[in-house]
């Protein structure tokens, strides 16, 4: 599984990459990557989930073919990928929070490829929104019961985005500052 | 021979001196108990110790850390779990990173794998995801990914703070075992009652200060009333009965030997009008996993009402369905006669605070915080006044709610939801994390509001504190059903209690055990003659 996380991973990676600078060698690179992912497909899951993207692309790429059409063939096969790309790279995301890669192997992923302070940023990205989701309920609950239920639709609004922002910060520095102490202790 | 050895230590964070030459020392095999109440340090000592201070954080840090007879003071936290140093910290989900509990210990326990979850019992939460887990097992699985490779200091950042009762006492003997391995633990702590008793070494932080020593000496009256830490009961009464040291078993033997007198009576049943009513409620998420199955219990003015349960049987999700944020599945509830269908109508009548009372707190200052529903609702101006006063927040007007100390952080929560005038107030396990001090002021304040004719439902575990504040009426929750209820002195003294993972008070407990005298709830009933 480990494997197959990491090579995601690169490949997420070399997607954006390619998206940002429209890089053939990266682009051919990817592909190679993403044959090699469907060759190993050891869980079913994975299996599933590439298949499934790989259906999709099958769609997106003939319409944008044709959108794209004007710039030639070839240039319009190319820029038909980016839509793969994108969705490839957001394989990783759905992979991880469908719990079909493990936080941990994720980590392991990104400091395999990745500065580890930029690693530690993106694992706290993922990981604070589940961690928080019982605190902002609270937050909505106590606010709503505190007077907002009974405030006209305007104001109700306004604080509670005021309220859920300035809670959901201290929420989040707080916790960010936690994980990031256990991942420097055991990660 | 000492284990650990901090010598001068000293730690300042911008103009704040934290711990201040911090000089003291842990054996091997010890229990050494962290003592001092919210914001004191204590978890600056155990960041100290891990090497989070100095390298994680920044500051002013000064002193040795000897560690096996080595100086570790520049070594990193990865190359002092290394060395045996393991930590496990206050909400233990922020260290489970990860899905799987029988990856996560597989990882991190490697050989000793099967060792530590026969061990810990943790083999029927193997196939279980982190999120699933309640407080009281992640705390456990915490516990067990530290035990892989031959930990040789354990230090435990409040790890009551998310347990029910009786967890607290599986947890205190998996401790006593592990320390019987040779393994030395420090626990830092602010409900010390049992903790006190199986300690045989305490350090107290007292304005930065480390006060070392016996913890029957440490945790004296007087140094647990200037730091806000609990007088351990057991304690609290060898003094009165004038014991000059203590051990368990001459306690029970003075105190068989003692006369006492007993002043406590039952509380007049209150009989204002009927506030809430629910009848027949039921509710579930999925039809095969019941959450609350025929509820029914009703509130009067100027009643205080506790759901008493272990975590997850059911009392948060009453209390939402109460406030109108979930629907009942069969059922009713209504205020004031008027059927519940909503999170408004609910709010007309009913406050909450939540379990950190300070998630609610955002304005800039104290005064904008408590006038913020008055702005909202068009209310008088008088009534924040009022409000300031009765709660006595005057000299804290200016600052920032959220510099203030937990106790006063808690009060200025209630004050800005008393702004609306609530017929009841909810509190959600709103006691876990306050010191004593704190405690204190939420006992006063509850009282002062339902003298005004307030009603008060307190969902909690906390026994002991409902043994001082002896609610009007106490309901019992188990697997989402009532299985007891009455008044504070029917339902706390009675031993079913045990078979719902519950326990009567320590107070009962010791006085039902020495004497058998089931009639004594809290310490301030008791006279020795």
């Amino acid at each position: 599984m480990k494997r197959i996380v990491v090579l995601l991973t690169f490949f997420s990676l070399f997607m954006i990459l390619f998206v940002i600078w429209n890089n053939i060698i990266l682009l051919i690179i990817a592909i190679l990557i993403s044959l090699i992912l469907l060759i190993i497909r050891r869980s079913s899951v994975i299996k599933g989930t590439l298949y499934y993207i790989f259906l999709l692309s099958l769609v997106l790429i003939p319409i944008n073919v044709g959108l794209n059409y004007n710039y030639g063939l070839l240039t319009a096969i190319l820029l038909s990928m980016i839509p793969l790309m994108r969705i490839l790279a957001a394989s990783l995301i759905f992979l991880v929070y469908s719990e079909y890669v493990g936080l941990d192997d994720f980590l392991d992923a990104l400091t395999i490829i990745l500065p580890k302070e930029i690693a530690l940023a993106i694992i706290l990205a993922f990981l604070l929104v589940p961690l928080m989701i019982k605190e902002l309920e609270d937050i909505y609950l106590a606010q709503m019961m505190r007077c907002l239920a009974l405030a006209p639709f305007h104001k109700k609004l306004i604080y509670l985005i005021r309220a859920f922002l300035f809670s959901a910060v201290m929420l989040a520095i707080n916790r960010a500052i936690r994980i990031a102490e256990a991942i420097e202790l055991y990660y | 021979m000492s284990l650990l050895r901090l010598n001068d230590v000293s730690y300042a964070y911008g103009e704040r001196d934290i711990i201040r030459n911090a000089t003291f020392s842990i054996d091997e095999g010890e229990i050494v108990l962290l003592a001092g109440g919210t914001g004191s340090g204590k978890s600056t000592l155990i960041r100290i110790i891990n090497g989070l201070i100095p390298h994680f954080y920044s500051g002013r840090f000064s002193g040795k850390v000897i560690f096996d007879g080595k100086e570790i003071t520049q070594a990193t936290p990865k190359e002092r779990v290394a060395l045996g140093i393991r930590t496990v910290m206050q909400f233990p989900e922020n260290q489970l990173l990860g899905q799987k509990v029988e990856k996560l210990l597989k990882r991190a326990l490697g050989e000793d794998f099967e060792e530590i979850v026969d061990f810990l019992e943790l083999k029927n939460l193997l196939n279980k995801r982190v999120e699933e887990l309640s407080g009281g097992e992640k705390q456990r699985v915490a516990i067990a990914m530290v035990l892989g490779r031959s930990p040789k200091l354990l230090l435990l950042d409040e790890p009551f703070s998310q347990l029910d009762v009786s967890y607290m006492r599986k947890l205190i003997k998996i401790l006593l075992s592990i320390a019987k391995r040779g393994v030395s633990i420090l626990i830092a702590e602010h409900r010390v009652h049992e903790l006190a008793l199986i300690a045989d070494k305490a350090l107290l932080i007292v304005n930065g200060k480390i006060v070392e020593g016996k913890p029957y000496y440490v945790l004296s009256r007087e140094n647990c009333k200037r730091t806000g830490v609990d007088e351990p009961i057991y304690f609290s009464i060898a003094r009165r009965i004038g014991m000059n040291s203590f051990s368990y078993e001459l306690l029970r033997q003075k105190l068989a030997e003692t006369k006492i007198m007993i002043s406590g009576g039952a509380n007049n049943p209150k009989n204002g009008r009927e506030i809430l009513r629910v009848s027949d409620l039921w509710f579930w998420y999925r039809k095969d996993e019941i959450v609350l199955q025929n509820i029914n219990f009703n509130l009067r003015e100027g009643e205080i009402l506790a759901i008493l349960g272990r975590n997850g049987a059911g009392k948060t999700t009453l209390l939402k369905l109460i406030c109108g944020m979930l629907k009942p599945k069969r059922g009713e509830i209504r205020i004031l006669g008027e059927k519940l269908k909503g999170i408004k109508i609910a709010s007309r009548f009913i406050a909450f605070l939540p379990q950190n009372p300070e998630e609610i707190l955002f304005e800039r200052t104290v005064r904008d915080e408590i006038s913020f529903s008055a702005r909202i609702m068009g209310k008088n101006k008088s009534i924040v006044n009022e409000i300031i006063l009765s709660l006595k927040l005057e000299e804290i007007l200016e600052r920032n709610p959220l510099t203030l100390s937990g106790g006063e952080k808690f009060l200025v929560a209630f004050a800005s939801i008393l702004v609306k005038e609530p017929k009841i107030v909810i509190l959600d396990e709103t006691t876990r994390g306050l010191d004593s001090n704190a405690r204190n002021i939420l006992i006063r304040i509850l009282k002062d509001f339902t003298s005004k004719g307030g009603s008060v439902i307190m969902a909690t575990n906390d026994i002991d504190l409902l043994a001082e504040l002896k609610p009007d009426r106490i309901i019992v929750l188990h697997d989402g059903k009532i299985v007891l209820s009455g008044n504070a002195r029917e339902v706390l003294m009675n031993k079913q209690l045990y078979d719902y993972g519950l326990r009567i008070p320590l107070i009962s407990e010791l006085f039902e055990g020495v004497l058998g005298r089931r009639d004594i709830l809290s310490i301030s009933e008791i006279n020795f003659g």
